[in-house]
């Protein structure tokens, strides 16, 4: 990473030429389970890129103090402290939504992007760079989940945001697609996804 | 201050651990209003739903207060008696200012797990040889809420079940005509079963399975037992008293047509249901001729 990246590389970078999840397979498990429906995608979106971006900042602030043999309870520490936050207002804001991700806001913890960040970058950046980085890897997160729950609500359902785009039932003429609720779809969207990445950006081809 | 010095370690630890518990303390006491707001919320939506209002009219939370405040009248009956005791139980607890209080934040759940319950009277341990549904501890009083059409009369009664599944303590309603026979709905508003197995009680398509119009389900069979059950597979549909179990989720199923037995039966709310009937009986009989029935 150069020693000046400019404010556009350090959230543009990450999402199309080092998608966390396309390019490094992190935070695949999450992308499976909350993706079924469009609505569930944003949400976990708007909380990842909170907690990523804050955590980073969080990190880079006190950097120099954390000693090396606590960094990363030190690093958990303030990113489970954001997760709750974060499940509080859920909870608060948004009651519905917030029992439908069920434990998979609470599991944000655990998400590889978050601590991956906070260890691989927040440690040696500045504090504005790691917020910037975080908030760019947590795009880079969004645009899969964004993309793969589109589909699969779109194809499992029928509906976009619970609109109904394709009509189904006894009056539309779609008949949903049972698998698109399923995990394993996901992961096909998800190789669809990375294939195309691949196929647009050829240096980020693995060599055979 | 060296950086890896047991001293510098030691700040660090301790002022990440302040900050942070400020941070998350902070906002669990400041949105804890608004949460406890959703939840009650949460539960007379589920009661609401239980009682067979359509999703449309609950689709806001002003439409389900408006709709809670007018057709819904919330009681609490003493379980062993069967009769209204709110009363009582302000008497008996002295954190509820008024008998609306304890309407309004009763929690029948809560007081039964505290374990100064028993001492204080709130709850007592239920015989292992009766404790079908799981549940080791049970309220003296719970809440029964009273559903009413627009002329005032009650037409519903909802009770608030619960039982053990597989992996969690089932949280639900089950909605009854006012025969207190007829299932009108069955609801769980909290669970931890497996999600696509168990998981399935609170599906739709299951929720539908009670509140079919065409193929209404019953508690009680003629001598006044606890009859109704799932069944593995697809129910006789000229059976009344079965309901189409959830496929791989034996044990869940079982909890569901244990958790009603227990609720519906005599350890449950067997006793306000029985009084009930007699007031039933009394009023029909009454205009004609005073044929007495036995229940």
């Amino acid at each position: 990473m150069a020693k000046k990246a400019s404010a556009k590389d350090l959230i543009l970078d990450p999402v199309f030429n080092n998608n966390p999840i396309a390019l490094q397979i992190l935070g695949i498990c999450s992308a499976l389970a909350v993706t079924t429906k469009l609505d569930k995608s944003i949400t976990m979106s708007i909380a990842v890129i909170f907690v990523t971006a804050f955590a980073s900042a969080g990190v880079a602030l006190i950097r120099h103090r954390i000693p090396s043999s606590i960094r990363i309870i030190v690093q958990m520490t303030i990113i489970a402290s954001l997760v709750i936050l974060v499940e509080q207002f859920l909870k608060a804001f948004n009651y519905g939504l917030s029992k439908e991700l069920s434990v998979f806001v609470g599991l944000i913890i655990t998400n590889c992007i978050v601590m991956g960040r906070a260890e691989g970058f927040a440690m040696k950046n500045t504090v504005r760079d790691s917020f910037l980085d975080g908030i760019g890897n947590g795009l880079g997160y969004s645009l899969i989940l964004i993309v793969v729950g589109a589909i699969r609500e779109l194809f499992g359902s029928g509906t976009l945001l619970n609109i109904t785009i394709l009509p189904k039932g006894e009056t539309g003429w779609y008949e949903p697609n049972g698998l698109m609720l399923l995990s394993p779809s996901a992961f096909f969207i998800i190789g669809i996804f990375i294939w195309v990445l691949r196929t647009w950006k050829t240096d980020q081809m693995e060599e055979a | 201050m060296q950086r890896d010095s047991i001293a510098n370690t030691m700040v660090v630890a301790i002022g990440v651990c302040l900050v942070c518990s400020l941070l998350v303390s902070s906002a669990a006491v400041g949105l804890r209003d608004r949460q406890l707001n959703n939840k009650a919320l949460d539960m007379k939506k589920n009661i609401l739903q239980a009682a067979g209002f359509p999703s449309d009219e609950i689709s806001s939370s002003k439409k389900v207060e408006d709709l809670f405040s007018n057709r819904v009248e919330p009681i609490i009956i003493d379980l062993e008696t069967g009769l209204p005791a709110a009363e009582d139980l302000v008497a008996q607890d002295e954190t509820f200012g008024s008998v609306d209080e304890a309407l309004a934040d009763y929690d029948q759940i809560k007081t039964a797990k505290d374990s100064k319950s028993i001492n204080s009277g709130l709850a007592h341990v239920v015989p292992a040889d009766k404790n079908i549904a799981g549940i080791s501890k049970l309220e003296k009083y719970s809440h029964v809420y009273l559903v009413k059409d627009e002329d005032g009369k009650v037409v519903k009664y909802v009770f608030p079940i619960r039982g053990k599944g597989l992996w969690s303590i089932l949280k639900g309603f089950l909605a009854v005509d006012n025969d207190v026979n007829t299932i009108s709905g069955l609801t769980y508003y909290e669970h931890g079963e497996t999600p696509g197995l168990g998981g399935e009680v609170d599906a739709k398509w299951w929720k539908e399975l009670w509140r079919d119009p065409d193929d209404p389900k019953k508690v009680f069979d003629s001598d006044g037992k606890v009859v109704i059950h799932l069944v593995k597979g697809a129910a006789d549909p000229n059976d009344e008293y079965a309901v189409d179990g959830l496929s791989g989720a034996t044990i869940t199923s079982r909890g569901v047509t244990k958790m009603l037995e227990f609720w519906m039966g005599p350890d449950g709310f067997g006793p306000f249901i029985d009084h009930l009937h007699s007031a039933e009986d009394k009023t029909e009989s009454s205009p004609t001729t005073s044929s007495k029935e036995a229940h």
